[in-house]
This record gives structure tokens, sequence and C-alpha cells, in this order.
């Protein structure tokens, strides 16, 4: 199990009728690391989260997720092999608290048979366990101050800030985050990501992050980072080497560190 | 997953990792085959399990062999090579109906009995034409609210009546009426029929426009959810209904734009051919073969006139879209109304004139239909539902595709009569013909369950596909060919600008004359306002004083509501409150005598008992789970029908069972229905939910109408299910009635109905309970978060699909004991206690006024609900004498009503419309449907205050809980 790679991407191909969005592009990723996939508008990187997560069902290739094929399961099955994504759009239950919206995805608090989890003794013990759990999160990403507003009052900055911790809830081994602070302020999202970073480290969990300013991901600590364009992986390596092969990278993607959206 | 916990099953651990399809391929073919043998050969699981009786038996039979069909085609459909995919989903509803005659010939064949079917070829051509004309005349609108607005508009059906009844009333102005009622003379008089097409659409449409800006204006201005203008429009139709009901009563009437158009010789000859279609036990005869002699069809005038009027709006409507400013303007706002909104398009305007447009053509078709249908204001839902069917069919939003799927749909409700006809009558079943108004609901729900996008979005992939692959070849050869494949069109192109621009100018004219109107409407409607607002400021002056005094020793009761109703103790002292409310009104409601008080009361008790209960089934699936259920009515009339069925006397068609028994069985098999309900439509949209639900309601109610199965308790040809059994009826008549009716100082036993009241307290509170501890768990937050967002749901984990198959289930369940006490209470059965107005409407009112999400919520919208109903029973009651409770009220109702029919209308009516309706001279308000206004109006007006009802929802807010160290387990989250 241990040298399974978390992830494993094999010749990944998505077609929108005629226009290919992913095209044939194979990456992997270890236990433990934080890559950051990197490309401009419309490169293909949240087809890519969105076919690895089982939201789309890829046109062709292969896609491994801890060692297991998960090409062709549905995205509850992925998500309980250990494997959770956020939105680049977040997408919060609105009309539920910051708290709730956080107990929902726990693992193991309703199993298929109703009246059993119903009745199984040392429920209430658990649901106590799940609550501190929460706040324990809402504390790491400061913002506990907020845990009783509905998810729909929250600013973006605020939804973004929850949307991890709902993801930190379940317990992962990898993380898939689209563009996890966006809309952040500045010093707290650097925060976030040197907690994020020290998640990895501390609990063994693998990350991969869309991130769409690239100074920002070149400060940040990650491992790797993943160029992607027109669908295709433009070169992968460590921070320094795609600091090395900047002026390739503006060539083609003009200058990604001012492009905002 | 029960499977892999079992040690022996190895087997089944081998086939398991089998692709799904094979296993669906295995059970198809298994199910053919059985319920081939069954049929034949008289084996099979059906017959040797015994479950069945003779009846029963072909039936269960033919839903097997459907099952296994359907199942094939799904696999088909599922597995087909993308390149064939196409092919097969638009040949789809062709496979569903030679699988039907199939089915029809191999059951006929086990009878040993045979069917002729004869199909009249024009006759089914050309009336299936028409009635694809009116669908189209509706569906056509239902497409443009849903590509500009985003919702299922439920009161498009209503506009159409309301065209209808607007060519009534010219027919009998006092202008026209010396036309319509002239004596034959040969010589058709186009007159009238014009004049009522123009008026009807104007008038429609400008109904459309005032409905579009007093009440969806103001939704879209708070960010309403489709939901929300879907249900809105729900509450819309149901007032427009019960204004056309009370003004122009149930009685039908038609349209006759003139005697002529009625001769026999008003009609075109159409020369024909009759197929006949031999099924089952063939002897002599072959299995197609052509009739002789065959009178020419006759296509009467006026239906040709309904055909052309519709579809030559349509094409103007074609023109308008794509080849003027306001069409472009409509399709930018259907693209993305805020880009719309930003490059300069005024977007209320667009979505005023697409209420115009689409009201019009509702009521132009109205009109035109009139001529040929006796027109009542029930037909809104009967006409409403097939044009769902034909949107849904055609993809929502595409114009072109609801043109096809209204032929599709027209000319399947035309060849359904025959083959009804023919089959029912070989399988004794001489009313079956009565299906054909549901055959297009039938369609919808097998299509959407086939393939849930469409067969519309299957022929636009297709041509886009067929687009590019032709961009691709052009930019290899050039471009010459385009412009040889043009040229000839450009005088068709010429011949459109020029209609365009005509159409340009009129749109100026409308856009200047609804200016006009705005400004007019706005001065009307304002005035009384301001006039208000000025008595309130002058009251206001002079009460301020004692206000200041009370305002101090008081809490501003306004915000006393607002602070505590989203909490969990405020909401339960706001329950505390409205319920006492309601009590008080309860006792305080008039009553001649203890018994009838005792009676009056147990039956609202127990009226009470049957809603809430269906209200908590309503918001377990729409509240808390976001299915949006319009077939509540479906789950109850299972289980009001099995209770029935079942534990009616085997002598008349029942089974004799006891009815506890009964009971059980009709919430399992209810909840079995909700449980496979949820497999294919779980993935449906929203609109579609509802769609297929409130279809499968109509199903049912029609097939109490038609089907011999579903009668018991008398002579077995009278409709309905009587004489049942009721629960511990005999036990109660020999002892606690007697103690009970001392109890109540009724000096006599007590009757059934309090033991039923009883009952329903004990049903109500123990669901409650159950579903308040359901909800309370995380199983309730995983409803709620499939609710909000149920793709972020699936993303955490969640089988959003089991989920909503047990909430389905539960919930279904839960409908089926309401019915079970409907059953009880009511002592019969007749099909009509399934009209959706009378029963699902009501519900989704406590719904929506009680609080979706809240069960207490659910128990004052019930409450408040059955004594709307009770206090209209009793004013109709009040009618009769002078000496009765509220008999002045009424008679006040009467007089206002008759003021403004006669005094306020009579300006534009004449005193002939008047008379053909309330013949007696009387101008009588009918309270029923006042009740159904009021309603409408409560649920409309609920909405456009909040959206959250009397008792909101209450969101959970856990506490930091207080720990010992040691009580941390494993699973804490290091950070």
């Amino acid at each position: 199990m241990g040298a399974a790679p978390v992830l494993q991407v094999l010749g990944l191909t998505k077609d929108f009728g005629g226009l290919k969005a992913v095209d044939q592009i194979s990456f992997q990723i270890e236990e433990g690391e934080l890559v950051g996939l990197i490309g401009p508008n419309g490169c293909g990187k949240t087809t890519t989260f969105n076919c690895i997560s089982g939201m789309l069902s890829p046109t062709a290739g292969r896609i491994e997720v801890l060692g297991r094929d998960a090409t062709s399961m549905r995205p509850d099955q992925i998500q309980r092999l250990g494997l959770t994504r956020t939105f680049q759009h977040t997408w919060l239950w609105r009309e539920m608290t910051v708290i709730e919206n956080l107990l929902v995805p726990p693992r193991r608090q309703f199993s298929p048979n109703l009246l059993l989890a119903l009745l199984r003794p040392g429920s209430r013990k658990e649901e106590n366990l799940r609550i501190a759990n929460a706040y324990t999160v809402l504390d790491l990403l400061e913002i506990s101050h907020i845990a009783h507003n509905l998810a729909s009052d929250l600013s973006g900055g605020q939804s973004k800030l929850v949307d991890i911790g709902r993801a930190l809830m379940s317990s992962p081994s990898f993380l898939l985050l689209d563009e996890p602070v966006a809309g952040v302020a500045g010093p707290l999202a650097e925060r976030i990501f040197q907690n994020l970073r020290s998640l990895t480290s501390d609990r063994n969990l693998s990350m991969l992050v869309i991130e769409h300013n690239m100074d920002f991901i070149l400060r940040s600590d990650v491992d790797r980072i993943i160029v992607m364009n027109e669908g295709r992986i433009l070169m992968e390596g460590t921070p320094n080497e795609i600091k090395k092969s900047r002026d390739v990278i503006e060539a083609y993607l003009g200058n990604p560190g001012k492009s905002e959206e | 997953m029960v499977g892999t916990r079992l040690p022996l099953n190895t087997n089944w651990q081998r086939w398991m990792p089998k692709p799904s399809w094979v296993r669906q391929l295995a059970v198809g073919i298994f199910l053919l085959l059985d319920s081939y043998l069954g049929v034949i050969h008289g084996g099979g699981i059906v017959t040797w399990s015994g479950l069945f009786p003779t009846q029963l038996k072909w039936l269960a039979l033919s839903v097997e062999m459907m099952a296994g069909g359907l199942i094939l085609i799904r696999i088909l459909l599922n597995q087909a090579n993308p390149r064939w995919r196409t092919v097969i989903v638009i040949s789809v509803p062709i496979l569903v109906i030679s699988i039907t005659f199939v089915i029809l010939e191999l059951i006929l064949k086990g009878l040993g009995r045979s069917a002729t079917m004869n199909f009249n070829l024009s006759s089914i051509g050309f009336s299936g034409l028409y009635w694809s004309a009116v669908y189209l005349s509706i569906a056509i609108g239902l497409t443009l609210t849903y590509k500009v607005q985003r919702f299922a508009n439920f009161a498009q059906a209503e506009m159409m009546l309301v065209g209808s009844y607007v060519a009534l009333t010219l027919m009998w102005s006092d202008r026209f009426f010396p036309v319509a009622d002239a004596p034959k003379d040969g010589i058709l008089n186009w007159d009238l029929l014009i004049w009522a097409g123009v008026c009807s659409f104007i008038i429609a449409g400008i109904l459309g426009l005032v409905i579009d800006r007093l009440i969806y204006k103001h939704l879209r201005g708070k960010m309403g959810t489709p939901q929300v203008m879907m249900i809105a429009s729900l509450g819309v139709s149901m007032i427009l209904r019960a204004i056309l009901f009370m003004r122009f009563s149930a009685s039908t009437f038609r349209f006759i734009p003139d005697r002529d158009w009625r001769l026999s010789t008003s009609t075109f000859e159409i020369p024909t051919e009759r197929i006949q279609l031999h099924l089952g036990d063939r002897v002599a005869t072959p299995l197609v073969n052509f009739a002789e002699n065959v009178n020419p069809y006759g296509f009467a005038y006026s239906k040709i006139a309904l055909v052309i009027g519709i579809f030559g709006a349509i094409i103007l409507l074609l023109i308008l879209l794509h080849r003027t400013r306001l069409g472009r303007q409509m399709r930018a706002v259907a693209d993305n109304p805020s880009l719309a909104a930003s490059s300069g398009i005024h977007v209320e305007r667009i979505h005023g004139s697409t209420a115009f447009i689409s009201s019009g053509i509702a009521g132009l078709g109205g009109a035109l239909l009139a001529a040929i249908l006796p027109i009542n204001p029930e037909l809104g839902l009967s006409l409403l539902l097939p044009a769902f069917a034909v949107i849904v069919l055609g993809t929502i939003g595409s114009v072109p595709g609801v043109i096809l799927g209204a032929l599709i749909v027209g000319l399947l409700r035309a060849a359904s009569e025959p083959m009804l006809i023919g089959a029912g009558n070989a399988l004794d079943r001489p009313t079956a013909s009565g299906f054909a108004e549901v055959i297009p609901f039938i369609f919808l729900v097998g299509l959407l369950l086939l393939a849930p996008s469409g067969i519309g979005s299957a022929i636009q992939n297709w041509n886009i596909e067929r687009i590019r692959k032709r961009r691709l070849v052009q930019q290899n050869r050039g471009r010459s060919t385009i412009g040889y494949i043009f040229q000839p069109l450009k005088f068709r192109s010429g011949l459109v600008t020029v209609g365009a621009g005509y159409i340009n100018q009129i749109n100026e004219l409308k856009d200047k004359s609804q200016e006009f109107f705005k400004n007019a409407s706005y001065t009307i409607f304002s005035l009384p306002s301001r006039y208000l607002t000025q008595l309130y400021t002058a009251a206001n002056s002079g009460s301020k004083k004692v206000s200041d005094v009370i305002s101090r020793v008081l809490i501003p009761p306004k915000s006393w509501i607002r602070i505590n109703r989203e909490t969990e103790h405020g909401s339960w002292i706001a329950f505390a409150f409205l319920f006492l409310v309601l009590v008080a009104i309860v006792w305080l409601l008039p009553s001649v005598t203890n018994l009838t008080k005792t009676m009056q009361v147990a039956r609202i008790v127990t009226l009470l008992g049957i809603f809430g209960l269906a209200a908590f089934s309503l918001n377990l699936h729409t509240g808390i789970t976001g299915m949006t259920n319009f077939g509540v009515i479906f789950f109850i009339g299972i289980g009001a029908v099995t209770v029935g069925l079942l534990s009616a006397p085997v002598e008349t068609n029942g089974y004799g069972w006891s009815p506890w028994i009964a009971t059980i069985v009709a919430v399992v098999i209810s909840a079995v229905a909700g449980w496979l309900l949820a497999y294919p439509t779980a993935r449906l949209r929203m609109d579609y939910f509802a769609i297929v639900t409130i279809s499968l309601g109509e199903m049912l109610r029609i097939s109490l109408q038609a089907e011999p199965l579903l009668r018991a308790g008398t002579v077995t040809s009278a409709i309905g299910i009587s004489q049942y059994s009721r629960p511990m009826e005999g036990w109660w008549e020999n002892g606690p009635s007697q103690m009970v009716g001392d109890l109540l100082g009724l000096h006599i036993p007590a009757p059934y109905v309090v033991l039923l009241a009883m009952i329903a307290i004990v049903s109500v509170f123990t669901i409650w309970f159950l579903l308040n501890t359901l909800l309370a768990s995380p199983w309730g937050r995983i409803l709620r978060s499939i609710r909000e967002d149920e793709v972020v749901s699936q993303h955490h984990g969640h089988n959003i699909l089991t989920h909503k198959a047990v909430s389905l289930a539960l919930g279904a369940a839960v409908a089926a004991l309401a019915g079970a006490l409907w059953a009880w209470l009511n002592t019969n059965i007749w099909p009509d206690f399934m009209n959706p107005v009378r029963s699902t409407f009501l519900i989704w009112a406590a719904f929506i006024v009680g609080g979706r999400g809240n069960n207490r919520g659910m128990i004052i919208g019930a409450f408040l609900i059955v004594i709307v109903e009770f206090l209209f029973n009793i004013l109709v009651a009040s009618r009769g004498a002078t000496s009765l409770p509220f008999h002045n009220m009424t008679s006040y109702l009467d007089t206002a009503f008759s003021w403004l029919v006669v005094n306020v209308g009579g300006v534009v009516w004449s005193a002939r419309s008047i008379t053909e309706i309330f013949p007696r001279g009387e101008v009588i308000l009918s309270l029923p449907h006042l009740k159904l206004a009021l309603i409408g109006t409560v649920i409309v007006g609920a909405l456009m205050v909040t959206s959250k009802g009397l008792l909101p929802e209450v969101p959970s807010k856990p506490e930091r809980p207080i720990y010992r160290k040691e009580d941390r387990g494993e699973e804490e989250i290091k950070i």
C-alpha cells in the first residue's frame, strides 16, 4: 500500500463534443506531497479535477486513487477511498449553519441501515466528538466565531475557508483544492497555505492545489508544480526548475503572475 | 451489499465484479423469458408463486415483460456506440410502442382472445395535427417562460382557458350574438372567429403581463429560485381557475362563431384508408389488412382554423425570435440575464414581452380550441400535463424541438384511441379509452426514465456534430459549395426581412402601448396605496401617545416573533401560540347540538391528522430533501386504494382482509413505490421531478376511473371503492363507544369518528416523534445538504441515490398512512378525491404557509387549511336558512359578487353572458371556488412576503461540547 502513489493519472483525455479539454495527460502524486497545478484560463485544470473526482467520466485514460482504479467510480465512492475535493466557485450548503456544513462530511456517521444507525448506542458520544472536531478545524482556519452563521450570509473569503474546513472534516488522505485561497486576504492566505503545508507533513496528507496566481504558488512551499496549457502538461518540476524556465512559460502564458480572474 | 457479508455466497462474489450492464442484461433477459413462460405455458415465477389471482396474474405478467423490455432498451441506450446513440434515442418511442404491441399480442394469445384495432389513417393524422396544435399553444408559452425566466409556469393552461372564455364572452356580446345565433344559411361568417382570436390574444397577453409585473417581477427581485417561481405559478393557476369557476361556473360551453361552422358540410373530405390490426388468437385473419368501403374522413373547418392559427402564430414567433431586435434580446436574456443587462438590454422589459407573448399565444389557442371542444375550467390540468410532455420531449427551451414534440405527442394521442378501444374490448375493459387522456403522461414518464435529457438534446447533439463535420469538410474544400446552396434561398430571406421590418414596427408600437399601459396601471394601482398611507399617517398621529405607552410596556410583537422563531425554543412558543389560537377558532365554530359539536371536532381532528401526515410527507420530500413533489396525492391514493380494496368484502371484488393488515400492506406498497421511483428519477431536474410526480397522481386517478380491478364494494361495474371494513369498528360499538359517549355528555354511544380522531392523534404524534428523531440525527443533516446542493454532497461521500430513495420511501409510507385514515373517514373512495386541486395543492398550501423544513409548521399549516375548509362548509350550509350562523355573511358575499358581475363587469360583458351562466337569474358566488382562490392567494402571498412561512426552519447550532481529556477518541483531527 505504501509504495503505490496516492494518485496516478495515465493518458487522461476528455472531449466535449469536438473540443479536447484535456489531452493525454499523465502524472502522479506521492504520499505527503503538496503539488501545485497552474495554467492559464481554460487550459483544463478544473476539467482534470472533475475527471479525477468522478464528476465527469473521462473519454479515455485511467485514474488510480490510492492504488485503486477509480476511472468509472461515482464521486461518493472516490471520496470514500480518501479523496476529497473543493470547488472553484465555492458551493456551500447555503441554508445550513457553518458548523452543520462541517458536520455533513465525516465518515461512518450514517450507515445505509437507518434503524441500526439510530439505535446504535453511543451515537451521542460520537456526535459530540464530531462537533468537537469541527470546532477544532474552525479554530485552525480562524473562523470559529462564524460557526453559527448561515452559510448564505458569509463573504466570499469566509466561504472559501469553510469549504477547506469541510474538506478536512472527512479526514481525507488526499485533497484536491481548486483555488483554495482566491479571494482570501493576503496574510491569511499565506498562513492557510502554511497550515496546509504542515498538514501534509504531520498527517501524511497529500494535496493537489490549483492556483491561479503564479507568484503566490512560487513563494509558497510546494514540492512540485505541474504547468498545463491547452489541455496538455507543459512542464513539471520543483518551483526552482519552474522559476528557471519562467521565460518559456511567459512565452506561452503571457505574464501569469499578473493575470487574475 | 448484503450478499458480500454472507460467507457461503462465493458465486455472488464472483458475479459482483462483472460490469453492471451485464448484470442488468441478465436480469432483463430473465424477466422476458420468465414472463414469456408465464404467458404462453402457464409457468414462471408469477404463476408458481400463487400470489396473484387470475386478473392480477396477467397484469403482473405484462408488467414483468414490460420491465424486461425497458431494461433491455436502457442497456442499449447506455452501451451504444456514441455514433448510434442518437439514432437509438430518437427511436426509443418506436421501440417502446413496439414492445407494447408485442406484449399485447402475447397476452391475448395466452388468454385465447383476439383484438381488432382500426387505424383510420387520415383520421389519426389529422386529429393528431389538431391535438398537437392544442398542446403546442400551451407548450410554446411554457418554452418561452422556460427559456427566458427559467421556471415551469403552471398557470399557462389557465391562460388558455382565459382565451376560451374571452371568445365565449364575445360570442354572447350584443354585437356578435346575432351572428353566432343566426340560422344556418350556408355562408361561413369569419368575423367573430377573427375578432375572438385577436381579442383573446391581446387580453390573455395583457393578463399575463399584469401577473408578471405584480408577482413574478417581485419574486425575481428577491432572487426567487425556479422552485419558488414554479410554486407561485401554481398559486396563480389556482386563483385564475377559481375566478373562472366563479364567473363562468363548472358547466361546459362551446364557442360557435356562426352556426354554419357546425354544419356537416363545413368539412374537408379527405380520402382515407383503414388499417386493421388483428392481435392475439388469429384464426383466419392476417396480422394486418386494409378494410374496404371506408368513408372519407371529414376534417371540420374549425379544426383547420385551430391548426392554421396556432402554427401561423408559431411561424411568426420564430421570425420574431430570429429576425428582430426583440427576439435577439430575448435570446440574450435567456442565455445570460446579467450579461444581457450589463450590455444595455432592459431585462425586465424582455420578461414582460415574454409573458405577453406566451400568454397571448395560449389565449389564442384557447379561443380556437373552444370552437372544437366544450370548455370548462376543469380542462386546464388535463391540457397542461401533455404540454409538459411536449416540452420535455423537445428538450426544454428549444422552439423547433417543441414543434416536433407536439407533433409526436399529438399523433400518439390520436393513435392511442383506436388502440385502447381495440385492446379494451378484447380484455373486457370497454372503458379503456378513458386512458387516452393519460397516454401522453405515460409516454412522458417512460421517456424521462429512459432518456432523461429528452429527444431534443439528442437531435441537438447530432446537429452540432453534423455542423462540425461539415465545417471540417468545407475547410478542406473551400467555400464555393455554400454559396451554391444558399443562392436559391436569397429570395426567401428577402421576404423574411420585409416581414421582420413590419414586426419591428409593430413591436415598437407594442412597446409604446405597453409603456402607456404601465404608466396608467401604475397610476391606478398607486392611488389606493397612496390614499391608504395618508390615512395611516393620519390615524397614527392620533394614536401615537397610546402606542408610545404600549411600546414601553411590551416588546413590539413583530420583533418578538422575528427574534424567536428561528430558535428551537422560540419556534415551540410560536407553535403553541398559533395552535391555541386555532383551537380557539375550532371551539368557536358554530354547531347545533352537543353531538354535532363532538362530530365536528372529531372530524376536524381526523382531517388535521390526515393533512398533517400528508404535510409531513411533503416536508420530508420537498422541505428537507429538496425533491419538488407535486404528487403527494399519488402516495395518499396508493394508501387509500390499497386499504379500501384489500379490506372490502370478497363478494364484491374485494379481498376481505383485516383493515390493520391491509394498512400495513398499503404502507409497504407505497414505500416500495417511493423507493422504486427514486432510481429512475433521482437524477432528473427539479422541475422534471415535479412533472413526473403530478403525472403519476393523474395516472392513478384515471386508472381508478377506467380500470375494473380498482373497483370494489358495490356492483362490480360501479366506479369507486366502498363497504370496506374499518379498524376496531365492532370493538368500538360493543364497549368503549358507550363509555366515551357518557364521558362527553352525549347520552348516546359516541360515533365512530371519535375513535378515528384518537387513531389520528396517536399516528400523528408517533410519526412526528419518529421523523424528528430521524431528522435530528446525522441523516437529517445529510438530507438537508442534498437539498442545498446534491453534487457537493456526493463529493463529500454520500450516495445521494440511496438517501433520496430512503427519503422517498419513508415519506411515501407516511402519506399512505394518511391515505388509510382518509379512506376510513370517508367510507368510500371516488376517483375525484385524487383531483390535485382538492388534495395536493391544499397540502402544498399548508406546507408553504406553515414553514418548509419545520414539522411544527406542517401541523399549523394543515390546521389552517382544515379550518378554512370547515369555515367554507359552514358558509355553504348557511345559505339554506336565515336562522343559521353566518347567513348574513354569505348573503353579503353574494351581494358583493353579484354587484361585481352585474354592475361592474356589466360594463365589459353583455347581460346575455350573465344569464347564460346563471340561468335562474340570481348571481350566486360559488363558495368552494372562493376558497380555492383564497388558498391560491395565500400561497402566492406567503411566497411574496417571505418564503420561509409562519414557523421557519430552525438551523441547528450545536455548541462546542465540553470534554474530559480521556473521552477523546482516535478520530480526532490533530492539527
